[in-house]
């Protein structure tokens, strides 16, 4: 009888019943294949200690990376900081003997002061996206200026064509589910086509983070405000878009998802195909919710209900054309848009008109002038310009 | 050497790739460890920040036996003190949490026979009455790799005294279940 002994005090026979993976599920198959005698003992006990499962917290995927990168950000920091103290010690001692002793100090803190380059990729992850020029950061840090409206191509070989012209790639394996960036501030958008053949339409004010090449059982991609996506078809290798409150789950179809960290609703609608959709928060065994073309799925982040409705998906998706198209939307959310599309911000002299509803359609490839002049005789407002960047309504 | 302990020096050594990897593997294991004492996320994560932060910080930290044990304990250790710096607890003694919060999975619940959920429901019942040491306890059996010996230095206890607390904490549980399974805890832990 002493083999039953040793279970409850083994680590590897609980992680097996509490935590279990696919190493300890082979191991124990293969350990009761060897001792077939225990076999009815261990499952049954297995069955029974399973009941003991407790309740856990769990951190998302995206909270995981997020935490990681805050750490390495600050621990890259604190080594600067450690430097530059270090120096400054050694800069007083000498500084009695010469001058120019202080001058090579000063030029080597310099050197040690500027970041390293793969520190580069953790500094860009919060979510505030910088407001400047449109960026692509590759996995080997290299930070690459891009024009307003860039098409950009990740092809199989170690090659990303940048609006026509080639740039290689180094293709690491580690890192890669933070390795790459696309930056697109206010005023800007771009078309991405990633190694599978995704295409990805960023919206203005918006960040997509994602890897050279998809080596994982899924394709992840992480998402800052809003894109479109055209998911290359891979019943294997689910694609998966996650944001800051949600995940989305893909094989293979067309959609669109806003998430703008600065809204508090979350919208998803999908053209074609099909993806379900999960919170970040949800519990381990909660099913996600399912979406059928033409359908739009609205998760508002404060009282964390998911609602499904039937929508033309035109409206949603239109923007990557350069156009929007609204009906009988509040204004406020369409001046949002254009305060991304065009990069300036324009208030409203009494914010209850914001709530006003229009419908119409915009050609935001237009002069915004004229586009102003549109909405101006649909509002019956008019645009007061303070500034280049600065208007109001009224 | 085992592999851990490899990858232990290399962080040590400063490697960014070597963190990543403890990080990943032990993350799951402090977040749910941590988010049992408190229920403030936030907490936990800024914790989990420091601990990190202090390990790399500190240079002159000995390879500790068993990575997952010290990390725990470090963690355990700056929640206690963030914990009792917002609240100020008097006389909170080391090792000794105020509250740790144990329930069953609601999965188990839903999965189990109408006859055998109630009796779940009342297990639920006397494993949140347990004293928090007692819970603690048992979370760590159940949730961590820790040995009785190493269980036993995070509560302050003789390893043998692990052993006869989680006897009587799953003879107290295990009542209601069946006769084999009465057994079989008899036989594990009688010894």
């Amino acid at each position: 009888m002493n083999f039953k002994m040793g279970y409850i005090n083994d680590p590897y026979f609980l992680k097996w019943i509490f935590q279990p993976d696919t190493l300890t599920d082979q191991y124990w198959a293969s350990y009761l294949e060897k001792h077939p005698e225990e076999k009815e003992m261990i499952t049954s006990l297995k069955e029974e200690l399973t009941y003991l499962k407790l309740k856990n917290e769990e951190l998302s995927d995206q909270e995981k990376v997020l935490l990681l990168q805050k750490i390495l950000k600050k621990k890259s920091q604190s080594e600067n900081k450690g430097k530059f103290r270090q120096l400054g010690r050694n800069i007083s001692r000498y500084a009695a003997v010469a001058v120019i002793f202080l001058i090579i100090g000063n030029i080597i803190m310099y050197l040690y002061l500027t970041p390293k380059k793969s520190e580069i990729n953790f500094a860009g992850m919060e979510y505030n996206i910088p407001a400047d020029e449109p960026r692509l950061i590759l996995s080997d840090g290299s930070d690459i200026k891009l024009k307003d409206n860039s098409d950009i191509q990740y092809l199989k070989e170690d090659k990303v064509i940048v609006d026509n012209d080639s740039v290689k790639v180094s293709l690491d394996n580690k890192n890669e589910a933070v390795s790459n960036q696309l930056i697109i501030p206010g005023g800007s958008r771009a078309k991405i086509t990633l190694c599978d053949n995704t295409v990805v339409h960023l919206n203005a004010g918006s960040k997509l983070i994602y890897p050279s090449v998809f080596t994982g059982k899924t394709r992840d991609v992480l998402l800052f405000g809003e894109a479109y996506f055209d998911v290359s078809k891979n019943e294997d290798t689910p694609f998966m878009v996650r944001t800051s409150s949600l995940t989305v789950k893909v094989f293979g179809t067309k959609f669109n998802i806003s998430s703008y960290s600065e809204d508090n609703i979350v919208q998803t609608v999908l053209v074609e195909g099909k993806v379900s959709i999960k919170r970040n928060d949800a519990p381990f065994y909660e099913q996600g919710i399912t979406m059928h073309p033409n359908q739009l799925v609205t998760y508002n982040k404060k009282t964390k209900v998911l609602n499904t409705a039937e929508v033309d998906t035109e409206y949603y998706t239109i923007w990557k054309d350069g156009m929007l198209k609204f009906e009988d939307q509040d204004l406020n959310r369409i001046i949002k848009k254009l305060e991304r599309f065009y990069n300036l911000t324009i208030n409203f002299q009494d914010p209850l008109k914001g709530s006003i509803k229009i419908s119409g359609k915009l050609d935001l490839n237009e002069n915004k002038y004229e586009v102003f002049e549109y909405l101006s005789t649909l509002t019956k407002m008019e645009f007061k310009e303070i500034n280049e960047k600065y208007y109001i309504m009224k | 050497m085992d592999y851990w302990k490899l990858v232990w020096k290399d962080f040590k050594a400063g490697s960014n790739t070597a963190f990543e990897k403890i990080y990943y593997k032990f993350i799951d294991v402090l977040y749910r460890y941590g988010t049992k004492i408190t229920t403030d996320r936030e907490l936990v994560k800024d914790s989990i920040q420091q601990l990190f932060l202090e390990l790399y910080l500190s240079k002159n930290i000995s390879d500790p036996e068993n990575i997952e044990y010290y990390l725990l304990k470090a963690l355990k250790r700056i929640i206690m003190k963030r914990m009792n710096d917002k609240q100020k607890y008097v006389n909170v003694v080391e090792n000794d949490l105020p509250a740790f919060a144990i329930e069953l999975s609601p999965e188990s619940l839903m999965i189990a026979s109408e006859q055998l959920r109630s009796e779940l429901n009342l297990i639920n019942d006397s494993i949140q009455s347990l004293p928090p040491q007692k819970k603690e306890l048992l979370y760590l059996k159940f949730y961590s790799g820790l040995n009785n010996k190493q269980i036993g230095l995070m509560l302050d206890m003789k390893p043998e005294t692990v052993q006869k607390q989680i006897y009587r904490i799953l003879k107290k549980l295990k009542v209601k279940f069946h006769e084999q399974f009465q057994e079989f805890f008899f036989l594990c832990l009688i010894t």
